[in-house]
């Protein structure tokens, strides 16, 4: 794999549902230290994709390749590849304590196998207080810009349980992050803490791919932007390309521009 | 006043309350298998009854049989035990959830298993009731009038140390905050890559260890027979029901409430009574509380 290489591409991906056709033949590049905003409206087939990126939802056709790598396998495969998300609905075990969430990214990533946790099964109960388990969570924290870190993930509002999401992505030390709808019910501060971690993720290199309907938000963070419209891309380009194009007047407005100018 | 006095006398009676703490005891453990198995895998595990039997069980005719050693026969019966909780995950509720079939489908499968267990037990060790063989007892005491028997002490002991066990596994480990988060919810811990597999069957494993404990100490006092598996089922189902899911300490409060049934329905009302109690008190949870009483808090 060279730097001109995506870091992650996908060719004719499809999804049926019966004959709903979720994805129809989607195809999309993504570059080290790149954002691909993903946009269009209910029912357009953003949060589909990304799940048969993330290998939620399998694909009836197309291949993905990450790194230079076919892409293949079941979800968890796919994370232990460099791969984390959050979800569209934030999906926090909540039982668990914000710190323990935020964990749960970083044993996915570093604890798997049967030995290593039955060792830690040990040493948890000996000692339960491990301090580079609560560093590394204070410092997922402070990452998205989340406090209370023994509050439980039950308690939280909207905005914090998707930060708490962010954090927890960020602890697997994904390669590509893919954010659904992550500005969905935030509030200012929300919206500055994911910000943030989506800066801090291009300028290491990694890619993210963010959906969400916060048109002005996406077009302002993504480097290219692809809007989706029944399943099909309508418009890939630059956020200003995207904004002026008439596939854009049309997908959210119903006309095209000549139509609304006369 | 009569009635009162009558009332008092049973309420005031050591020997239904070691009683009490006896069946509690027992009601919880099965209860404790039920919560590992709800907690790593989302999922009722019917089988628990049938697994405490087959260990309890066959320690007892390999003791009875086969002159081993009681300590011998417990580990015996005990790694038996959590075999068959293994294999009931791996070749039963893995296999019929992997192919998309549901909870139902799973249920019933586990379901068949118990009664598997029950016809296999039977046919190769025998149908006829056994003595319970526990790997440990005491010499029977009295404590003012009452007399406390040879498994009373080990139960209590061995029921403390299994809940703050799986306490201190379940809240303060990184296994258990997996175990926890998987069981919270199944789908978002596959995306996230959590070894889900591995935490099911160390739940199961867990269950089948309790489960066995559980029924070897018990059968001391009450023997044992393939006909207890469904029984056994159903209280430690019960035990959680009324106890909740909100905590591991759950299950102790509804094997205590069940026993108190247990012990005190046959007291005032006879024997025969106690089977309609108990459905009362079932009744009495599944409609006002079906939740238990300690349920997850839910953020409304």
């Amino acid at each position: 794999m060279t730097t001109a290489d995506p870091l992650l591409s996908g060719s004719g991906l499809s999804k049926s549902y019966g004959g709903v056709h979720a994805v129809s033949d989607v195809s999309f590049t993504l570059h080290a230290g790149e954002v691909l905003g993903l946009i269009g409206p209910n029912g357009a087939g953003k949060t589909t994709l990304v799940d048969l990126v993330t290998g939620a939802q399998d694909a009836d056709t197309g291949e993905l390749v990450l790194t230079g790598s076919p892409l293949r396998g079941g979800a968890a495969h796919r994370a232990a590849q460099g791969l984390a998300r959050t979800f569209q609905h934030p999906q926090l075990a909540l039982d668990l304590s914000v710190a323990d969430n935020l964990l749960l990214g970083a044993y996915a990533a570093r604890h798997r196998g049967l030995g290593r946790l039955l060792a830690g099964l040990v040493r948890g109960i000996l000692r339960p207080h491990a301090p580079a388990d609560r560093a590394l969570a204070e410092r997922l924290a402070t990452s998205v810009g989340i406090s209370g870190l023994d509050r439980h993930a039950r308690d939280l509002t909207l905005g914090e349980q998707r930060l708490v999401e962010v954090g927890r992505a960020l602890g697997a030390e994904p390669c590509v992050l893919l954010l659904d709808e992550p500005f969905a019910g935030a509030d200012a501060h929300g919206v500055a803490g994911t910000t943030r971690v989506i800066e801090v993720l291009r300028g290491a290199g990694h890619g993210v791919i963010l959906v969400d309907h916060n048109v002005d938000l996406v077009t302002t963070l993504a480097d290219r932007v692809m809007l989706m419209e029944r399943g099909r891309v309508a418009f890939e380009g630059s956020p200003a390309d995207c904004l002026a194009s008439p596939e854009m007047q049309r997908v959210y407005f119903g006309t095209a521009p000549e139509e609304v100018a006369s | 006043m009569v009635g009162l006095r009558a009332g008092l006398r049973g309420m005031t009676n050591p020997q239904l309350w070691i009683a009490v703490v006896e069946n509690g005891c027992f009601f919880a453990l099965l209860g404790l298998a039920f919560y590992f198995n709800l907690t790593g895998a989302g999922f009722f595990n019917f089988g628990i009854g049938a697994i405490a039997m087959a260990a309890a069980f066959t320690g007892s005719w390999l003791v009875t049989e086969h002159g081993l050693s009681r300590p011998l026969a417990g580990v015996v019966g005990v790694l038996g035990a959590i075999a068959i909780a293994v294999v009931m995950e791996l070749a039963v509720v893995r296999p019929v959830q992997a192919r998309g079939e549901g909870e139902l489908s799973a249920l019933v499968a586990v379901g068949a298993s118990l009664f598997t267990i029950i016809q296999l037990s039977g046919l190769f060790l025998g149908h006829e009731a056994r003595s319970g063989q526990p790997f440990w007892s005491t010499a029977p005491f009295s404590v003012g009038s009452a007399r406390v028997g040879s498994t009373v002490v080990p139960i209590v002991v061995i029921t403390a140390a299994l809940f703050t066990l799986s306490y201190l596994a379940l809240q303060r480990t990184r296994l258990g905050r997996l175990t926890r988060a998987i069981g919270n919810d199944t789908d978002a811990a596959r995306v996230l890559g959590l070894p889900i597999n591995t935490a099911r069957l160390l739940s199961f494993a867990a269950a089948g260890l309790i489960a066995a404990l559980a029924g070897i100490t018990f059968a001391g006092r009450s023997g044992v027979s393939p006909d207890n598996a469904l029984h056994w089922t159903i209280t430690g189902f019960l035990a959680l029901v009324i106890g909740g899911t909100g905590t591991v300490w759950a299950p102790l409060l509804g094997g205590a409430l069940l026993a108190l049934a247990n012990v005190f329905i046959p007291f005032y009302f006879g024997g025969d009574v106690l089977a309609y109690g108990l459905v009362v008190v079932a009744m009495l949870f599944f409609a006002f509380r079906p939740e238990g009483v300690f349920a997850p808090r839910v953020r409304v």
